[in-house]
């Protein structure tokens, strides 16, 4: 009975220090982590302020074709089907860059436009809010001495699912864009949409996402495996 | 769980109160009534050592087991 005694009292002696030197590191990821939370709260308000700018500026209309915007913009008479004459006190564009860019200002100059963009863009910024939010709170825990919980084993498990659905949130919100950037051609000379062919290159990006949302389903399961062994351990007299 | 534990019944039998008996065995009165409600998920033999070797009597009068079915 006393050899069990000492036993106990010298394993609980270095699990302290260990948690000791663990608790340091989570604290200081607590502090990053709050302070990027902090930092996304305040571009979130300044995304707003700007989306609220941009939606009563009066000058922002929406088209319902390519004239009345040369009409508001002032261009020379401008025929669409043909490369026109640039009228411009700036160094002289090329054709195919004026082209495109009165191309994409038809389309992007409009509310329905802004809307969309905007609420995509909090919808992305919400997605990394709550990844890096699920995080801050994991590692809160670990104060504790005992991380492993079940609403831990959740909040893994939400992030791992939220890394791997970030690329196909982005595929929605290129398809939402759709109808924006699909007339445009960079080059007039090879007229391909580049539209559809940014979908390739986002889908080659988009591999490490899912790799790594993987590992982190891996791991909350494993997690899983603990919390049900310290469970059982806990409730051990 | 079909182990049953009879802890209260030899308790009452020796005339020990709960907390005598958790200082005597050397575990926490937090623990000892986890076992004393059947809430123990398992009992180290240490313990039941201990717990046996205080109230003076065998494992099967505290641990009794009873068929499901």
């Amino acid at each position: 009975m006393e050899n069990h005694n000492n036993l106990s009292k010298s394993a609980d002696n270095s699990s302290t220090e260990k948690t000791g030197q663990k608790t340091k590191l989570a604290g200081v990821l607590n502090v990053i982590l709050t302070f990027i939370l902090i930092l996304i709260g305040i571009a979130a308000v300044g995304l707003f302020v700007g989306f609220i700018a941009i939606m009563i500026n009066p000058k922002l209309e929406t088209f319902n074709s390519y004239d009345d915007f040369r009409l508001l913009y002032e261009f020379s008479p401008i025929d669409r089907e043909q490369n026109f004459e640039v009228v411009s006190s700036h160094a002289a564009l090329t054709n195919s860059e004026v082209k495109l860019l009165a191309s994409i200002n038809f389309q992007i100059a409009s509310r329905k436009f802004v809307v969309t963009f905007f609420f995509f863009y909090f919808v992305i910024l919400g997605w990394f809010v709550n990844i890096l939010f699920q995080l801050r709170n994991f590692l809160r825990t670990f104060n504790t001495g005992n991380p492993f919980i079940r609403k831990n084993v959740q909040r893994i498990r939400i992030i791992g699912w939220f890394v791997i659905l970030f690329p196909f949130l982005g595929i929605i919100f290129m398809l939402a864009m759709a109808p924006y950037f699909k007339n445009i051609i960079v080059n007039p000379a090879t007229p391909v949409s580049f539209y559809w062919r940014s979908f390739l290159e986002y889908g080659k990006d988009s591999l490490w996402a899912i790799i790594f949302g993987l590992v982190v389903l891996v791991i909350a399961e494993s997690f899983r495996i603990a919390t049900q062994i310290k469970e059982e351990q806990e409730l051990t007299i | 769980m079909s182990i049953i534990i009879n802890l209260d019944i030899m308790l009452a039998k020796r005339k020990m109160k709960l907390i005598e008996l958790a200082d005597k065995v050397g575990i926490t009165i937090a623990n000892l009534s986890i076992l004393k409600q059947g809430k123990a998920k398992a009992v180290r033999l240490s313990t039941l050592n201990a717990i046996c070797r205080e109230l003076k009597c065998q494992p099967g009068d505290i641990l009794e087991y009873v068929d499901d079915k």
